[in-house]
């Protein structure tokens, strides 16, 4: 299967902070990924350096192969990118911002951007200052989409919104990557809404990558457990643990296992099935843990 | 490109070319008119009917027609092209920036090169048509700022070289204010006061200089209508003579009755040691200097759009 997206061992400093750290993972092409992470860990810049609007200090971010360092319009011709302030040009109606999305662009579907802005009851004629916050989403998911993009890069495409705005343009997002066959890569802090949405999940925790796969077999491979302390080993000998938080008389981790894995019932231990949620704050747990230890 | 850039900036083209066109229908209506005004009146005085001593009238009368333009159009010549680098020069990366529409504009199918390389171009080129439009201004306007022709070396400021040169040094000065500082009211700052300055500068210290001038040790061999940038005495070493030795040495000339057989710079020469000297720019060199003033603020010019487009390519978006 071919790679929409593989960052290799990007870096990037700021002064000396490490915004990233040897960050690596791939995505397969025709994925919904959730890329999920703390506020500074380095979601924004990820997605910056790969259509070459910020550079890295060392590695590299490939787009269908190709580096926005060595080849940056390809990249740009093939991807479509919000910015998390999703920034359009106030004094513009609409209408002259898909205009403009035509004007710089080789590969322009006009009539595919008009339609999805009129969908969402927006006309061309009015002035991207008079509108919402999430009709302004729309606008730069309508610019973004009229590349007919094969990778979606959106940053935070839910912040600021309300929720049926939310539901809407997440309603969009899936019709239009069905549609088009498009790989989407979004942001977000709303797991609930990754859940719904996507079907590849990334942790990424300050800068590296804690997690990268199909929702399904993390979320299947990964069980909740209280016990009394005394199960510690136990534990550890059929699993390994992702972060466990210890109490006087309980223990409850969130662990890995591979395969199929029989536990003793009853004295206190209870497994179950991890949700995603719980997943994702364990892995931030320990990435944060791991990061104020060193 | 060029749609976006139109599009992006019609607003400030609109405002320019007001601005333009009222200065230039002042400057035409009034420059044409004031001729045959003077005319009338009998002046320039001490040339026709009116003698000299008795133009006083005449000529409040003239500026009483003419008088506010005298001190706001050179004013305003000077003024307009080099507004251009915190107006249209400073704002052009910097509110990409602080709007963040860097983000949209530089995620479209364009490089970054080729965006600021085409607003670039065609901002010049809308310069180039303003400041031909201004020095023609300029010209006609002459009589109604002045009865009597201005002297050639004061006119250089109005030349249509110094115009479009300052005018497209200031556009790159503000764009890498711009680009440097990112903040449309810094970049707005540092380019008034650095244009400000450069220009101050250029007029005081380069124009006189930048084409080396003719240095004479006599007073009879510099041209009537020659610019004489400096002149003063200086002694057999060729350093300059301090003011004081210079009015004991002029004292003792008057003291010493030669007025009759020496004039003052043989007697000074002869019998003090001190020479004459004078540098001045000829007539001839009008369009010279001109040029080299304009080569001058081109090269600068440049040099800022290739540091500007150097910052746009590099630093993150």
């Amino acid at each position: 299967m071919s790679l929409a997206f593989e960052a290799i061992d990007v870096t990037k400093k700021f002064g000396r902070v490490r915004a990233l750290d040897a960050c690596t993972f791939s995505v397969p092409a025709g994925r919904i990924v959730g890329l999920v992470g703390p506020n500074g860990a380095g979601k924004t810049t990820l997605l910056h350096i790969a259509i070459g609007l910020n550079a890295p200090t060392a590695g590299r971010v490939e787009v269908f192969g190709t580096s926005a360092a060595e080849d940056v319009l390809t990249v740009l011709s093939r991807v479509g990118f919000v910015a998390q302030e999703r920034p359009l040009y106030r004094g513009f109606t609409v209408g002259e911002t898909l205009e403009l999305g035509r004007r710089l662009n080789a590969r322009w579907d006009a009539a595919y951007a008009r339609r999805w802005v009129e969908n969402a009851g927006i006309a061309l004629e009015q002035r991207v200052e008079t509108l919402s916050g999430g009709e302004r989403a729309q606008v730069a998911l309508s610019l973004a989409l009229g590349k007919r993009p094969a990778l979606l890069l959106l940053d935070e495409p839910l912040g600021g919104l309300d929720p049926l705005a939310r539901r809407a343009l997440l309603q969009e997002l899936m019709s239009a990557s069905t549609e088009s066959e498009a790989t989407v890569i979004l942001t977000s802090h709303e797991i609930a809404a990754i859940e719904r949405t996507c079907d590849y999940l990334v942790i990424l925790g300050r800068g590296r990558v804690e997690l990268a796969g199909d929702i399904e077999a993390v979320v299947g491979a990964h069980l909740s457990i209280t016990a009394p302390p005394r199960y510690e080993d136990l534990i550890k000998s059929r699993a390994t643990i992702v972060d466990a938080q210890r109490a006087e008389r309980q223990i409850s981790a969130l662990v890995r296992v591979s395969g199929d894995v029989q536990w003793p019932t009853g004295n206190g231990l209870e497994v179950r099935p991890a949700n995603l949620e719980e997943l994702v704050l364990a892995y931030l747990r320990r990435a944060r843990a791991e990061r104020t230890a060193k | 490109m060029i749609w976006l850039t139109y599009r992006q900036h019609r607003a400030e083209a609109l405002v320019a070319a007001v601005l333009l066109a009222l200065v230039g229908l002042v400057g035409v209506v009034e420059g044409l008119r004031a001729p045959a005004v003077a005319a009338s009146l009998g002046l320039p005085c001490g040339t026709g009917s009116i003698l000299p001593g008795t133009c006083q009238g005449p000529l409040d009368q003239f500026r009483r027609e003419f008088g506010w333009l005298s001190p706001t159009l050179p004013f305003l010549f000077i003024l307009l092209p080099a507004l251009v680098g915190p107006f249209l020069g400073a704002p052009l990366v910097a509110r990409e920036h602080e709007f963040r529409t860097s983000l949209l504009v530089w995620s479209q199918g364009v490089t970054r090169t080729r965006w600021l390389a085409t607003k670039l171009l065609l901002f010049g080129t809308a310069l180039l048509a303003g400041a031909i439009l201004l020095a023609a201004v300029a010209q006609v306007a002459e009589p109604a700022v002045s009865v009597t022709p201005m002297i050639w070396y004061q006119r250089i400021e109005w030349s249509f070289p110094v115009m479009v040169g300052t005018a497209l040094f200031a556009l790159a000065l503000g764009v890498f204010a711009g680009a440097l500082t990112r903040r449309v009211l810094a970049a707005m700052l540092i380019a008034l006061v650095a244009v400000g300055l450069a220009r101050a500068g250029v007029v005081t210290q380069l124009r006189p200089a930048l084409v080396a001038p003719i240095v004479t040790s006599s007073r009879r061999t510099i041209p009537p209508d020659a610019w004489i940038v400096s002149s003063g005495y200086v002694d057999a070493d060729g350093r300059a003579v301090p003011i004081e030795r210079l009015i004991a040495a002029n004292n003792e000339f008057f003291r010493s009755g030669s007025q009759r057989s020496y004039n003052s710079d043989d007697y000074l020469a002869e019998k003090q040691g001190l020479y004459f000297r004078a540098a001045y720019q000829p007539k001839e060199r009008e369009g010279i200097i001109e040029t080299a003033e304009l080569g001058l603020y081109v090269s600068i010019a440049l040099a800022l759009v290739a540091a500007s487009l150097w910052l746009v390519r590099r630093r993150p978006a």
